[in-house]
């Protein structure tokens, strides 16, 4: 348990220090924002289903971003070799890991979901904001979970390919279909102003899928990391 | 022995919850096409919108003229609903078929396909046993 | 010559009978797809489709479970033989599948009235592809041998335990695509069925030959390599 914690605050205090990752993927977001903004011609009259999907996109891609950079710099100086000293079973890096990218994956979206909200949402379509907004983001953190986990763990596997980064979203994005279909499909009901019963189900739908996926990279992470290091 | 159990529960844990998610309940959250009497419930508010619906050609509706749309009516159980579509029309189309439209309902109240579907009947038969069991 | 027989699989007598019996068993079902079942009443001659649909996606399916199983003896034996096995199946069954999307395809633009649709049962089918194709192209990015068996194996265990997972999430109560068979199912002529188990039976033994033909290769290119060296 505290192996966990310690990769977790290493993980954090280094991106605390050097601010490299967090304001890329903030900037990225609002890039992206920017650009769906641009291609829907500053529309006002886009429906709930599709202002789900675009935040969900850039909630990935921006995600992306970070998972990308979590094991490329683990790399440099071969880092990675004196993390795999530690006398615990791997699935300790990976769940420490894990817990790094999804604070810093979590932190980002907060940030930027008011703006979403808010640029997309201009005329507020007779929506309270706070009443959208916070079980918005309990339905984030689920889906977060779910593609942070396998992301985490291809993260780990790409950096150790030829093709590096590019391999990342092609590993990933296949895998993580459900958890998108079944978020977007509660975020649009949350904002259609539905009640908590008409998407209860989706949502333990979401929890399984999270479980299953942490449960199942943590346990193949043992056969993902050789002793070798490479 | 330590290493196994930890090796064991969470193989468990994610056999179980997979086959729970298979059998102990899909329920619609995301719907592919709703029934024609799912449309009517919505009226007001569907107006205009993109849906795809489901029902069943009712026998003798088809108006297929050369220089105009198509259209019939459709209906499942008690509800009913005229359709009008402009398009390639699918070959095993005809009475009493299920067909999938996809289009949407304008307010006097008739749906305006842009797409029509045909849905393959799930029951196999050769002609030869149609005749049998229309005789018998 | 002596290459062939490093594999240990290989019996020549066995070989050439299994040759031969999947290819009567191919013939004998084109024979009765074309002949022998009758025409459907509804759609009529294209559901003789149906058939071959059929073959390749049973053959697909059981090709990916091989991978799947494969992939967990390699991860836990680490012997090549087991990815070699899981490799070959995964390249024929990209293959079949590729088939089963294409048949399906041609079936339904002139039964339904579309090329293709998001129906629940075509978007998990889609997406299985699309997995094994990543499964492909990680195998030819990974890098040495060990690590590219390594690799491909758990992104096999990950991606067919995904499956369910997608189909749950795609599927809803009602789709497009028949249920034929099993409860809530419409049931089958019997002669059409008899046409169906001869052309199961026969893809399922043009999987296995295929299936060691390519491993037959595999091997040889692996020797021929090591040689070299």
């Amino acid at each position: 348990m505290k192996e966990i914690l310690l990769i977790f605050r290493k993980d954090l205090l280094v991106e605390w220090r050097s601010k490299q990752i967090f304001p890329t993927m903030l900037i990225f977001s609002l890039l992206l924002l920017l650009i769906f903004n641009v291609a829907f011609e500053f529309r006002s009259d886009i429906d709930f289903h599709t202002i789900s999907a675009v935040v969900w996109i850039t909630f990935i891609f921006s995600g992306l971003l970070a998972l990308g950079r979590s094991f490329s710099l683990e790399k440099e100086n071969n880092a990675f070799s004196f993390l795999l000293l530690i006398p615990v079973s791997r699935s300790y890096i990976y769940l420490g890991k894990l817990l790094s990218n999804l604070v810093m994956v979590i932190v980002s979206e907060i940030f930027i979901l008011p703006l979403f909200l808010l640029f997309f949402l201009f005329d507020a379509k007779g929506l309270s904001l706070m009443d959208t907004i916070l079980p918005f983001l309990g339905v984030t953190v689920l889906g977060t979970i779910g593609f942070v986990s396998l992301g985490t763990f291809f993260s780990s596997m790409a950096v150790n390919t030829k093709l590096r980064d590019m391999m990342l979203p092609l590993l990933v994005f296949p895998l993580i279909i459900p958890v998108i279909i079944t978020s977007v499909g509660v975020c649009s009901s949350i904002l259609e102003g539905r009640p908590l019963g008409y998407y209860a189900f989706s949502l333990q739908i979401l929890v399984c899928f999270d479980i299953i996926f942490v449960l199942l990279c943590s346990l193949l992470f043992e056969y993902l990391i050789e002793d070798s290091g490479d | 022995m330590k290493a196994k159990l930890k090796f064991i529960v969470p193989l468990v844990i994610i056999a179980f919850l997979i086959s729970w998610l298979v059998f102990a309940g899909v329920r619609d959250s995301m719907v592919y096409y709703i029934t024609v009497e799912e449309l009517l419930e919505d009226v007001p508010d569907v107006y205009g919108q993109k849906v795809r619906v489901s029902g069943t050609v009712v026998h003798g509706s088809i108006k297929n003229e050369l220089d105009e749309s198509l259209q019939f009516t459709m209906a499942d159980g008690k509800e009913k609903i005229d359709v009008e579509y402009d398009g390639v029309i699918p070959d095993i189309f005809t009475d009493g078929v299920e067909a999938v439209v996809e289009g949407s309902i304008s307010t006097d109240n008739i749906f305006v396909a842009d797409l029509l579907l045909a849905k393959c009947p799930t029951k196999y038969e050769s002609d030869e046993a149609r005749y049998q069991r229309k005789k018998g | 010559m002596k290459i062939a027989e490093t594999d240990p699989f290989s019996f020549k007598e066995m070989r050439k009978a299994l040759f031969f019996l999947t290819f009567a068993l191919m013939v004998l079902g084109t024979w009765m797809t074309f002949f022998y079942a009758p025409t459907e009443v509804v759609m009529g001659h294209v559901q003789r489709i149906f058939y071959f649909h059929m073959g390749t996606v049973w053959a697909a399916t059981v090709a990916f479970t091989v991978v799947f199983v494969a992939s967990i003896y390699y991860l836990v034996k680490e012997t090549a033989k087991w990815d070699t096995l899981a490799y070959c199946s995964a390249e024929i069954g990209m293959l079949l599948l590729t088939l089963t999307i294409i048949t399906g395809s041609i079936w339904a633009k002139p039964v339904w009235g579309t090329w293709w649709t998001w129906d629940p049962q075509l978007t998990t089918t889609f997406i299985l592809w699309v997995l094994y194709a990543v499964y492909l192209l990680l195998r030819s990015g990974a890098g040495g041998r060990g690590k590219k068996a390594r690799y491909s194996a758990i992104f096999a265990i990950v991606a067919f335990v995904d499956l369910p997972v997608v189909y749950i999430s795609a599927r809803i109560k009602r789709g497009i695509s028949p249920v034929v068979f099993g409860p809530g199912g419409g049931g089958i002529d019997p002669a059409m069925m008899q046409t169906l188990l001869v052309v199961l039976l026969g893809f399922t033994l043009l999987f296995i030959l295929l299936l060691r033909e390519r491993i037959r290769i595999m091997n040889m290119e692996t020797a021929l390599y090591t040689r070299g060296r």
